[in-house]
């Protein structure tokens, strides 16, 4: 069954498919071929979202979110708490595949579905930016749901290395909101 | 009503401060129990949604922020805002005024020429990797504006005693401490049932009380809506028929009364508000 999406999403730019993959062994060369052709899709349909769901396995693209997640329930392990996508750019790729968590970075998430807010109000500055230095309890951000305003506070110290959102957009709950290089 | 035993038991009061928010969230990270309130008869920065002002003149509302600590997971805090707006509600209700609730956080009376505020809600906290502090609810009523409104709220903003003297009844501002008293024992209750039994065990009382005569467009991450609102969804987003006879879930954003010349904007084929 497969079920797309269509529909304005902020920070969904033409040839922003990304693709990434979770599990031990997604089945080699023909998944990536699937993937492959299910990116063609996407993009051709302009969808914002496609999920396959079939019995053992579910592949979602999410174009303009920072990462294409394939889970193999049968096998999987949990998705990593640590698990930090690269915002680049990238159709699915053996290079992808092979290195789905290439760095040591840790991924702040939203807590909930809601609005991201890099500012505590639209005159102000963003509380972060990208390669300042952050300590463990400094505010990052908000995320704002039904008028409550949740300031998100980093759990570690180190360097901001992205911010995966843009001020004012969308965002899931577990959405990759910041990467920080711990340090 | 019985009188609640935990809400409003510990409480401090300032003459005027900037924020009762503020000085709840911080009393908040210094330790302070579940259910302590902060109350001020002014605030000089008083905030609305995204830092907007919320004019607070000295004695004219109710200026109040409780500190809540609740066995929720963050993911469950935002309906909070909702059980909230059904105990402030009721109060202002049984103060005399024809309070309807606007999703997800306005206290309005309704007039044949548009809403007048009544009050709001805003709830603030702060989550770390996941782990929830204290939650703070900052309620704001307008009790009476006295005999020289500020300006800024002429057709806009309503209080207690406005709607009192609308009905034929002495325009008189009820007492601040009655109020606040009455709040913490209806609103007790409702935090309570929230906790046990989620937005199922308060959203029916919500959508009896929420203001249907309006339409509404609400706008997210650049999106809009347009449509009437049809109360609450299991998790608590509004529902929002547009005129298609379409159902949007709204979870997040603004929300804002359709007037003649938004009704103008139309809304997008396909528009997704949330998952």
């Amino acid at each position: 069954m497969a079920t797309g999406r269509k529909g304005p999403k902020a920070g969904a730019k033409a040839g922003d498919t990304s693709a990434k993959r979770t599990g031990e062994d997604a089945g080699g060369d023909d998944i990536l071929e699937t993937v492959r052709g299910l990116a063609a899709v996407v993009s051709e349909h302009n969808l914002s979202e496609l999920i396959i769901d079939r019995p053992g396995s579910t592949i979602t693209l999410r174009r303009g979110a920072p990462a294409v997640t394939m889970a193999m329930p049968a096998y999987a392990p949990a998705p990593m708490p640590g698990y930090a996508p690269a915002p680049a750019p990238a159709v699915a790729s053996a290079a992808a595949a092979a290195a789905p968590v290439d760095d040591k970075s840790h991924a702040v998430t939203s807590p909930f579905v809601g609005t991201f807010y890099r500012r505590p109000n639209p005159d102000a500055a963003s509380y972060v930016e990208v390669n300042q230095r952050v300590e463990k309890g400094q505010v990052l951000c908000i995320v704002e749901a039904m008028k409550l305003m949740n300031e998100i506070e980093a759990d570690i110290s180190g360097t901001v290395i992205a911010v995966l959102s843009e001020d004012g957009s969308p965002v899931e709950y577990g959405q990759p909101l910041f990467k920080i290089a711990p340090g | 009503m019985s009188p609640p035993r935990w809400l409003g038991i510990h409480r401090e009061f300032r003459a005027a401060c900037g924020s009762t928010n503020d000085v709840a969230q911080a009393l908040a990270r210094v330790g302070a129990p579940s259910g302590t309130v902060v109350y001020a008869a002014a605030q000089t920065a008083g905030r609305g949604r995204a830092g907007r002002a919320w004019a607070s003149p000295d004695g004219a509302g109710l200026y109040v922020s409780m500190i809540v600590r609740l066995a929720l997971v963050p993911r469950d805090i935002p309906p909070i805002t909702l059980a909230v707006g059904i105990a402030a509600c009721d109060v202002a209700r049984a103060l005399g005024a024809p309070c309807v609730l606007k999703w997800p956080n306005d206290l309005v009376v309704r007039r044949p020429d548009g809403m007048r505020k009544l009050g709001g809600i805003l709830t603030e906290t702060t989550t770390e990797g996941g782990r929830l502090d204290a939650v703070v609810i900052g309620i704001g009523m307008n009790l009476g504006f006295g005999a020289a409104p500020p300006a800024e709220l002429t057709g806009v903003a309503t209080s207690i005693a406005d709607e009192l003297g609308r009905a034929g009844q002495p325009a008189i501002a009820p007492d601040r401490e009655a109020v606040l008293d009455r709040l913490c024992a209806e609103l007790e209750p409702w935090l309570e049932r929230y906790v046990a039994g989620g937005v199922p065990a308060i959203a029916p009382a919500w959508t009896e009380r929420a203001d249907r005569a309006g339409r509404v467009r609400a706008t997210i991450g650049g999106a809009t809506v347009l449509g009437r609102p049809d109360g609450l969804d299991a998790d608590g987003a509004l529902r929002v028929i547009d005129d298609t006879g379409r159902v949007h879930r709204i979870l997040a954003g603004d929300v804002v009364e359709a007037t003649p010349e938004l009704n103008l904007v139309p809304a997008p084929a396909s528009v997704t508000v949330s998952p």
